[in-house]
């Protein structure tokens, strides 16, 4: 059951870190096509 | 994205697999047993928290000395990772507290409250930002609430050494660290780690901000109407306007 909770901690922490890469990402593909445009 | 940037952020995730080994390999703790392990995420969150913050109030210090509006955006790209990291520190707080404590939340905890005041109030330094269009004076207003708010980073520090609360005291204080060695490892390669996952973000952030402003700048410019359009041509010829 501890297992659990750690997976838990471990799979928000590099799931948040995915998510605000991806948002950096996204933002810099949406400049760029405005960039373009 | 320039070279540097590149060979920053694969340096991040080569970091962070390194980090994530390490925990996994650390020893299970005489108490705590697995659960010791959320120590290797939730502390170095909370110390780039502090980072990030701190970094926010020198940009500020600087925007404030220099005017060089690069400084602005370093300290507001900071804020909002630091808010990241805040909240990162806060969650796995919770999930490490329910097992440990028996409660994921402590409405009288120190540490708890004061960090999750501390979230807030650079949330609010965020919306700040984004509610004003000028440059200048947005620069100036969130340095001023950039330093202000930094005051919180040692009363959450030391939250845990001045009010006797459910929250344990540092986890680690230097030499005299009632932590075992076999753990000092493990965070330290989890502290440089998530540092430089900091760096990728902030530096990417700072890149973004610096290309929005470009954009708003070409905006304001072009919807800037000429000075005197609602002027209109004098009549020098002695001949009516009135048709």
């Amino acid at each position: 059951m501890s297992e659990g909770w750690v997976v838990l901690a471990y799979v928000v922490v590099y799931g948040f870190m995915l998510a605000y890469a991806g948002y950096l990402a996204g933002k810099a593909r949406s400049l760029r096509r405005r960039a373009e445009g | 994205m320039k070279r540097w940037n590149v060979a920053l952020n694969a340096l991040a995730v080569v970091a962070i697999g390194v980090g994530f080994s390490s925990a996994v390999g650390a020893p299970a703790e005489r108490t705590q047993g697995d659960f010791a392990r959320i120590m290797f995420v939730h502390v170095p969150s909370a110390w780039l928290a502090f980072l990030a913050f701190g970094v926010t109030l020198a940009g500020g210090v600087i925007w404030l000395v220099s005017k060089s509006l690069r400084w602005d955006r370093v300290a507001g790209s900071s804020a909002e990772v630091g808010v990241f990291f805040t909240a990162l520190a806060l969650v796995t707080g919770m999930i490490w507290g329910y097992p440990v404590w028996g409660t994921f939340w402590d409405w009288g905890d120190a540490r708890m409250m004061s960090t999750a005041i501390m979230f807030f109030v650079y949330v609010g330094y965020l919306a700040l930002r984004r509610s004003i269009p000028d440059r200048e004076t947005r620069a100036r207003r969130s340095a001023i609430l950039g330093i202000v708010a930094f005051v919180q980073v040692p009363l959450v520090y030391f939250s845990v050494n001045l009010f006797r609360t459910l929250h344990q005291g540092a986890t680690f204080s230097g030499p005299d660290s009632p932590i075992d060695e076999g753990f000092v490892r493990p965070l330290l390669i989890n502290l440089a780690a998530f540092t430089l996952v900091y760096l990728a973000f902030t530096a990417s952030r700072t890149r973004l901000a610096s290309i929005e402003d470009d954009f708003d700048e070409a905006a304001a410019l072009a919807d800037i109407e000429l000075a005197g359009s609602g002027i209109t041509e004098p009549n020098l010829g002695g001949e009516s306007n009135d048709e």
